[in-house]
């Protein structure tokens, strides 16, 4: 580090930049983390400046979940840097001829520029304004640490920046993965590819790299092994500031059960298989004949619900299944106390964990697993106590696991709900932070130290 | 600007039926419609302008539907001699659509040629006072619209495609879905 630092009082906080493009009101699924991991230094007792873009960029880009700022902590300073403003524009008196002309090619063009800066689509030109932020943010109060949260995988940008001009140390958080496709576990460019390489410098001078899941930790340490040792899960959890406790109840088997989704459906999900699963259970249960199922969540990514997934819906509506919209990530607990068991369903995917299986465990309520078993939330849930999980996601199956988690649902007895919290507890995202969050303090504390 | 009536007017434009995938809004974002809305001090006219949108749209003033609106020779000249095929397949490949835009089947140039042919969607654009462009198809039209002084302002804004879908939130209680 440099004298600017040596100089700093050590007695006072350690000072951590945490950089995160989706942070709230980013609508983003990846932007609780960010929001978790940045209040989680803060709570440790570190100076926080969050390095994130302006409002309006989500509301033009990804689109707002307005609620999610209030749960800041007020001791984290953020710090907004307008990302491409020439793209966010809305007013159209200030668009080019050119631009009308073809949006396309504008559009085309403005990505190469920015992918000269920095190699990632749509993302370079945030470079040279995050790396001056950086420096801003340095020159007032001296840095100790760096954590970049991607993707974008530009926000390891001021990490590799304070590194270089002041020997900051930094931490590659990787919430996605740069060059593994995590559906298909196939590499993404070349290993001498440009971003390849820069990867490779980010991940040798990096002071630790954070991965969600162990799978994909392991794809990284086997393309990087002489870091391997520097590397560490650091899982997505359930933030219990979300999730109140569910009550705790007696069931009534007469008047049926409600099972619920909560999430977003896209990609392959075996919802098909979930529906017929459903019915046949139907015929098949009394209990499940009395019963309803009730998806709640985007169906697909976009403002309006996807088409395909609202005809497959409509087609199960006399079977008990209807859809009830979105929820904010603030009302979730709501959401829950409405149902009285859950249904996991997920694309088959190693790699991915996916957020909602923390939150389904930490509710208490018995869960069907309806995904492939190689699917890595497997894994998380092995050994929670009232899971039922299918061999395999066909409808003959999906329909025994349904039975069963019904039966497990009615044979509720006082306190299986609080056991089954107490044994989600570890998978909270404080437990999975605040190990990685202490072991960076002391570190930084003992360099400071050392230095003094 | 509408000088008949002391209501402001606002005319949202549709150029796809399923552009709307490009949006990425839960009602509880606030759009460019919803502000000049709150904004507005009085009760505020909003019309449409679309072409391809098949559902309709509550609370709206008027919808001119472009869709009927008889081909001009552009148009019946890039269908005669297959332009509009061609463009399709186009559409499957990305270097196919960014030539598709750059020529006259991109969808803007489509969009703006039957705004110009259909004598009420051109009164109404004239004399609206904000239009807001839901899709990139329709900026162009947006566009000329507010530079050749017909409106006073113009946005391009696709949480603005929302209008009408019926998403609170959150409920436990709201009807599944209109």
């Amino acid at each position: 580090m440099d004298e600017a630092t040596d100089a700093g009082d050590a007695e006072r906080a350690p000072h951590v930049i945490y950089v995160a493009w989706g942070y709230p009101p980013s609508r983003g699924a990846g932007m609780y983390r960010a929001l978790a991991t940045a209040n989680a230094f803060a709570r440790d007792g570190w100076r926080v400046t969050v390095l994130t873009a302006t409002r309006e960029t989500f509301e033009r880009l990804t689109g707002t979940d307005p609620e999610s700022e209030k749960h800041i902590d007020p001791r984290v300073q953020v710090v907004r840097i307008p990302f491409d403003t020439a793209r966010a524009e809305t007013d159209l008196r200030n668009w080019s001829r050119a631009r009308v002309y073809s949006p396309l090619l504008w559009n085309f063009l403005h990505w190469v520029r920015s992918g000269l800066s920095f190699p990632e689509s749509g993302y370079g030109s945030w470079k040279a304004p995050l790396a001056a932020a950086a420096e801003r943010v340095h020159r007032e109060h001296p840095v100790d640490l760096v954590v970049g949260s991607a993707n974008p995988n530009v926000d390891f940008v001021p990490g590799m920046q304070l590194h270089r001009t002041h020997g900051v140390p930094y931490v590659i958080d990787h919430r996605d993965s740069w060059h593994l496709a995590v559906y298909t576990g196939k590499r993404i460019g070349t290993r001498f590819g440009r971003s390849n390489r820069l990867e490779r410098r980010l991940v040798d001078g990096a002071e630790e790299a954070w991965f969600v899941n162990q799978a994909i930790r392991d794809w990284h340490a086997t393309e990087y092994p002489r870091r391997a040792e520097h590397f560490h899960v650091v899982a997505n959890g359930f933030d219990p500031a979300f999730l109140a406790s569910a009550p705790d109840r007696q069931l009534d088997p007469a008047g049926g059960l409600t099972f619920g989704f909560l999430g977003t459906i896209y990609g392959p999900m075996p919802l098909r298989e979930t529906l017929e699963g459903w019915r046949i259970a139907r015929a098949e249960s009394s209990t499940l004949a009395k019963s309803r199922l009730v998806f709640r969540g985007r169906l697909g990514h976009f403002a309006e619900p996807d088409a395909a997934t609202v005809a497959l819906l409509d087609e199960f509506q006399d079977d008990g299944v209807s859809y009830l919209g979105p929820v904010s990530k603030t009302h979730v607990s709501e959401v829950y106390q409405d149902f009285d068991a859950l249904l996991l369903i997920l694309g088959r995917s190693k790699y991915v964990t996916s957020g909602k299986v923390f939150e389904y465990a930490a509710t208490g309520l018995p869960i069907a697993a309806l995904h492939h078993p190689e699917t890595a939330a497997t894994e998380v849930l092995r050994g929670y106590p009232r899971l039922f999980a299918v061999p395999e996601p066909t409808p003959r199956h999906i329909a025994n696991t349904l039975i069963a988690t019904a039966a497990e649902a009615l044979a509720q007895a006082p306190g299986d709900v609080e056991r089954a919290r107490k044994w989600a507890a570890p998978l909270s995202r404080d437990a999975q932070l605040l190990p990685r969050v202490s072991a960076l303090r002391a570190r930084v504390t003992s360099t400071r130290k050392a230095k003094k | 600007m509408s000088s008949e009536t002391v209501k402001p007017q606002i005319v949202l434009l549709f150029g796809t039926g399923i552009d709307t995938e490009n949006s990425t809004a839960l009602a509880a974002q606030s759009s460019q419609l919803v502000r000049f809305l709150n904004d507005a001090s009085g009760p505020v006219d909003v019309s449409v302008i679309s072409l391809e949108l098949s559902r309709t749209i509550a609370g709206t003033s008027e919808h001119i539907r472009l869709d009927d609106t008889d081909h001009g020779f552009t148009d019946r000249l890039l269908t005669a001699v297959g332009a509009f095929a061609l463009s399709k397949a186009f559409t499957t490949f990305p270097i196919g659509r960014l030539l598709n835009s750059l020529g006259p089947v991109a969808q803007g140039r489509v969009f703006w040629r039957s705004v110009k042919r259909n004598p009420e969607a051109m009164h109404l654009l004239r004399s609206a006072d904000v239009v807001i462009a839901t899709d990139l198809p329709t900026t162009k039209a947006a566009w000329l619209a507010v530079h050749r002084g017909w409106v006073a302002n113009a946005h391009y804004d696709h949480l603005s495609a929302s209008v009408g879908i019926n998403w609170q939130l959150p409920s436990g209680n709201e009807s599944p879905r209109d």
